[in-house]
């Protein structure tokens, strides 16, 4: 059964001004950015901050405020299983996100003359860089208690998330912060946008195994722990 | 008939909570049977609820459902177990019936099946007209009427219904009576929390009259108010001549009716026969010359049990200090 991510997505479409919203702002923010002479890491980091942003509030939120209102208590009333359910909302957030930000990665791309390489490179490593930011969401949504906290949350663990990937500085070869760095799931997005905005070529598949399996290993343990989750963000004892 | 549900000694307290919200309380339902708990606002009646739906887990004691049973893994349980809470929660913009249809299908229910059943209920609680419009647009007496068709359509064993009233309208208020009855032949088991009497006399097999946190007694509705003796009242209201120019004549009352005493406007009696001795008891007073214009007959009701046990009415204070 895969009801909650048909569900989600169902939603997510009936909730059209939202969608519009969430496919214009990111070009509106996006756009001076990428059409500007600034240098392109620069550039570079701002692309992995508002992607981040993207996954870990559309994640949070929307979480946060169903867990208020009683909603996923109703969902998981009817015995649709808890680790389903997390596994389930996790893959329709992440995949309705990178839906959403395409016009953006087109636009970046467009406007870097990049090759359709990187951008494939771009939208892949957007895509894991997703998969984390949602989980990281889901944690922070059922670590707090209301939305200011959740946004708060949201903007710390986005922020450190991306400076241990390494897009604000570089960390230093042989150090544990580059051993953490190698293995962020946010490094290939680091990467990618870096090489989109300078016109390089895509990173290389060394960049990817690590952060690929960390994703996966979070992923895994959030799903095991998924009960424990359910029960924070249901407000149930279950 | 099966076992719905064991509860024994169950005791709760919210946390940070100085008192007790549930308190060493013990009741059991049969399939078939639809048990009314009943008390004031505080009394623990949500708590016993969210208790038996598993929402909260016992600070003491124990909740089993379907007990002769083997047993099933918990979300299985809840399969069998629909529960419609006082809030109602909405998923955005969908349209009310496929708000149903979703919630019904993720009890494994197939689609065509579902949209049946929702329909049908949809229909029996007079929604279907406004079923595609966004649920987020209906008014709270719809809503509870949404949340109703979703719980009837999940067809469970165990129907849990905390104040289902809030917001209906009369017929709302009717079908649901009517549904309760069709489960209750169905072979499903109901708990309601209601603090309407009326409504759980009307509505209920047994009563679970609830105070404080614990059950001060239980039974069949009528067996509860028979067993204390209670009088049924009639407040008479006189035309002509004036109460007390009436009681200088002196009626000649029948059997075991007795005056109350006389208002301004009318007498106030009493009848252990219950509203039967109410012809003779007109049929006296015209005969010794009272013009009346109004009775009014009271019967007992479950607040009145309420208040032989606690020395005051359910709709006073809650039960439970802030």
């Amino acid at each position: 059964m895969k009801a909650i991510f048909r569900l989600e997505w169902r939603a997510a479409l009936a909730r059209r001004r939202l969608l519009v919203w969430n496919l214009i702002v990111p070009l509106l923010l996006l756009a001076p950015v990428a059409l500007s002479p600034a240098a392109a890491p620069h550039r570079a980091a701002v692309y992995a901050v508002l992607f981040v942003f993207f996954g870990t509030f559309g994640s949070a939120i929307p979480l946060i405020r169903d867990s208020r209102n009683g909603w996923n208590e109703k969902l998981l009333l009817t015995g649709y299983g808890a680790r389903r359910w997390l596994y389930e909302r996790l893959r329709a957030g992440t995949s309705i996100d990178l839906v959403q930000l395409i016009p953006s990665v087109a636009l970046i791309g467009v406007a870097a003359g990049s090759n359709t390489g990187s951008i494939g490179a771009l939208l892949l490593a957007l895509a894991l860089a997703l998969v984390f930011a949602n989980i990281l969401g889901t944690v922070v949504a059922a670590l707090v208690r209301s939305l200011a906290e959740g946004a708060l949350g949201c903007t710390v663990v986005a922020l450190f998330g991306l400076h241990f990937a390494g897009a604000f500085r570089t960390a230093q070869v042989g150090t544990w912060a580059e051993a953490v760095q190698r293995a962020s799931p946010f490094r290939p997005l680091v990467e990618s946008t870096r090489s989109v905005a300078a016109t390089g070529s895509p990173p290389s598949g060394e960049v990817w195994l690590w952060p690929a399996a960390t994703a996966l290993v979070v992923l895994i343990l959030v799903v095991l722990v998924g009960p424990r989750i359910a029960r924070r963000l249901s407000g149930a004892e279950f | 008939m099966s076992v719905a549900f064991v509860v024994t000694g169950l005791s709760y307290r919210y946390h940070r909570a100085q008192r007790l919200a549930l308190d060493g309380v013990e009741i059991a339902a049969e399939s078939g049977c639809v048990l009314g708990l009943l008390g004031p606002n505080g009394c623990g009646k949500t708590t016993l609820i969210r208790l038996l739906a598993g929402t909260l887990r016992p600070s003491r004691g124990s909740v089993l459902l379907f007990p002769d049973e083997a047993p099933q893994s918990s979300d299985d349980r809840r399969r069998r177990v629909a529960v419609c809470f006082d809030r109602v929660p909405l998923l955005g913009p969908l349209p009310g019936r496929e708000h149903a249809v979703w919630l019904t299908t993720l009890r494994g229910v197939g689609r065509d099946e579902a949209a049946g059943r929702v329909d049908r209920w949809l229909s029996t609680f007079g929604l279907s007209e406004r079923a595609n419009d966004a649920a987020e647009t209906y008014s709270l007496g719809m809503r509870r009427k949404l949340a109703l068709t979703e719980s009837f359509a999940a067809s469970p064993d165990l129907l849990l219904l905390d104040e289902p009233l809030g917001g209906l309208d009369a017929e709302g208020k009717g079908a649901l009576l009517a549904s309760l009855r069709a489960e209750r032949d169905r072979g499903a088991a109901a708990v309601i929390a209601v603090h309407d009497p009326e409504l759980a006399a009307a509505a209920c097999d047994t009563v679970v009259l609830m105070d404080a946190g614990r059950v001060l007694t239980s039974g069949e509705p009528t067996a509860l108010i028979g067993a204390l003796g209670l009088e049924t009242t009639f407040d008479v209201t006189l035309a002509s001549p004036s109460a007390e120019g009436l009681a200088r004549v002196g009626i000649a009352l029948p059997e075991g009716v007795r005056s109350l005493g006389a208002a301004e406007d009318g007498l106030r009696l009493a009848s252990p026969r219950g509203a039967v001795a109410l012809p003779e008891t007109a049929a006296a007073i015209v005969a010794a010359g009272g013009e009346i214009r109004a009775i009014h007959v009271r019967e007992p009701n479950l607040d009145d049990v309420f208040v032989s046990l606690t020395g005051r009415t359910m709709r006073a204070t809650p039960s439970v200090p802030a």
